[in-house]
């Protein structure tokens, strides 16, 4: 092979090098998974997506069907609105014996007295008349002990009856229902169904801190989920989790403090008053509207109670932290160990 | 020398090393991710009635938001942004403290205000449970 014949051989070489670092180049921008967030407010909070996926079409189509999802649940499930079967149970007249219902709000219900049993009424959605009781505005009175009284006669999960498969109601006199504890973790779970079906890549539903994952965000091997510290500002610590649900139930939420004393709106159906010892319940497991039951129904349990609960329950893990003023303890299930980073 | 070699069909010294170049780029890129990690670089402030404006991290600034309740004030300071003052009733966007790293959010519900970290990749916190 002569000399300019070499040349020509490795200046096509350099120039097939430089082409293939273009293809490499343009493949690998095109396949890089984009982001897309979007916010609503929804069921009485800011409702956030993230979703990953190389085609930003996809995306954006998927985040509106899970927000239409999200939306059509808020519409059913809230206790007022024209569309609300929950106004439409706690409005029925006294002559009614059965009330049917939107199948999404029946299926909230059906999972709300399971659950119910499961923790022996911590949780129970026919708390809705001492919901109704306490206000927390700041100054405000506490309820009395007679209208707190009057109130607990009211409640208890046992008073509702479902038709497995026509799904009528059936409702004791008086008793009335609060989805509040359980309908944003379902409206969660719907938002990741439509996701899945689409085919998204990765995804976190937000909405106000109760949460699901979907698949792994890019160049990661977990999704860092941070827990709002129940006192201060900033973090209390980081979860690090492949995939799941997590909800938070805190004394922080909603509160008023009267002589002293933090009122806050985890009310404990048993007694009619707030639930008292534990700053915050934070619950990870596989669906979000669980998540979301067993934060509150935990936090009711007490830290022992319901760290127990945890441990002997398949598929729920906890970071529960106790106190009044200032953190006593953190208690971590099993399950997390070596997974929660607390924060400095 | 340089150039008699040339003519004998040998790379010269800048060819080889033209070429070693291209072959550790090629390599590079196939190994590296594109784009970097870490804090924003901007923050995005929505607010009721298409409100919307968008700040550096880098500057220090505040900027006062219109909601149903009253005025939200919204604070970049030494890069990170917090919500400062806010008409709603719990203060709970207040004490949810201040953010930097991309993705992240704060929210106040009663004033519809969303102040949100955008830019410089992935957040370091993906999302966060209250």
């Amino acid at each position: 092979m002569n000399a300019s014949r070499t040349r020509t051989v490795w200046q096509i070489a350099a120039v097939v090098l430089i082409v293939l670092l273009m293809v490499i180049f343009v493949v690998r921008k095109g396949n890089e998974p984009k982001r897309l967030t979007e916010h609503k407010l929804l069921m009485g909070t800011i409702v956030k997506i993230t979703a990953f996926d190389p085609d930003e079409e996809i995306l954006r189509g998927a985040i509106d069907k899970a927000f239409v999802a999200i939306a059509h649940l808020d519409s059913v499930a809230t206790r007022s609105g024209p569309n609300s079967a929950v106004t439409r149970i706690n409005s029925r007249s006294p002559s009614e014996e059965q009330v049917y219902i939107d199948l999404d709000v029946s299926t909230i219900i059906s999972r709300s007295q399971a659950i119910s049993r499961m923790t022996g009424g911590a949780f129970d959605v026919t708390v809705a008349p001492l919901v109704d009781l306490w206000t927390f505005d700041e100054g405000a009175d506490l309820p009395s002990d007679v209208e707190i009284r009057e109130a607990l006669s009211r409640v208890g999960y046992e008073q509702i009856g479902l038709h497995p498969t026509s799904g009528a109601l059936t409702l004791a006199t008086d008793v009335h229902i609060d989805l509040n504890g359980i309908a944003k973790g379902r409206a969660v779970d719907r938002a990741y169904r439509m996701l899945r079906t689409a085919g998204v890549d990765a995804a976190v539903i937000d909405a106000g801190g109760d949460l699901r994952m979907l698949g792994l965000p890019p160049e990661s091997e977990s999704w860092r989920i941070g827990l709002k510290h129940p006192r201060q500002d900033g973090l209390l610590g980081v979860l690090s989790l492949r995939d799941g649900s997590v909800a938070t139930s805190g004394d922080y939420q909603r509160f008023m403090v009267k002589d002293g004393v933090r009122y806050h709106h985890i009310l404990d159906p048993s007694t009619g008053f707030p639930a008292v010892g534990i700053m915050s319940v934070t619950i990870v497991t596989k669906r979000c509207e669980d998540a979301d039951a067993l934060a509150t129904a935990v936090f009711v349990m007490g830290a022992r109670r319901g760290m127990r609960f945890v441990e002997r329950t398949d598929g729920v893990e906890a970071v529960i932290v106790t106190g009044s003023e200032e953190i006593e303890e953190i208690l971590i299930s099993s399950g997390l160990e070596g997974r929660f980073e607390r924060s400095e | 020398m340089a150039r008699l070699e040339t003519e004998r069909g040998i790379m010269t010294p800048a060819d080889r090393l033209l070429l070693l170049f291209m072959v550790a780029a090629a390599l590079v890129m196939l190994v590296l991710p594109l784009g970097g990690k870490g804090r924003g670089g901007s923050v995005v402030v929505e607010g009721a009635g298409g409100f919307r404006e968008t700040m550096s991290l880098m500057e220090d600034a505040e900027l006062v938001v219109p909601g149903p309740k009253g005025e939200t004030i919204v604070v970049v300071e030494a890069g990170w942004v917090r919500i400062d003052s806010s008409p709603c009733r719990y203060h709970i966007c207040m004490g949810m403290g201040r953010i930097c790293a991309s993705g992240r959010s704060i929210v106040c519900v009663p004033n519809q205000v969303v102040v949100t970290v955008e830019g410089g990749g992935r957040a370091t916190i993906d999302a966060v449970t209250r």
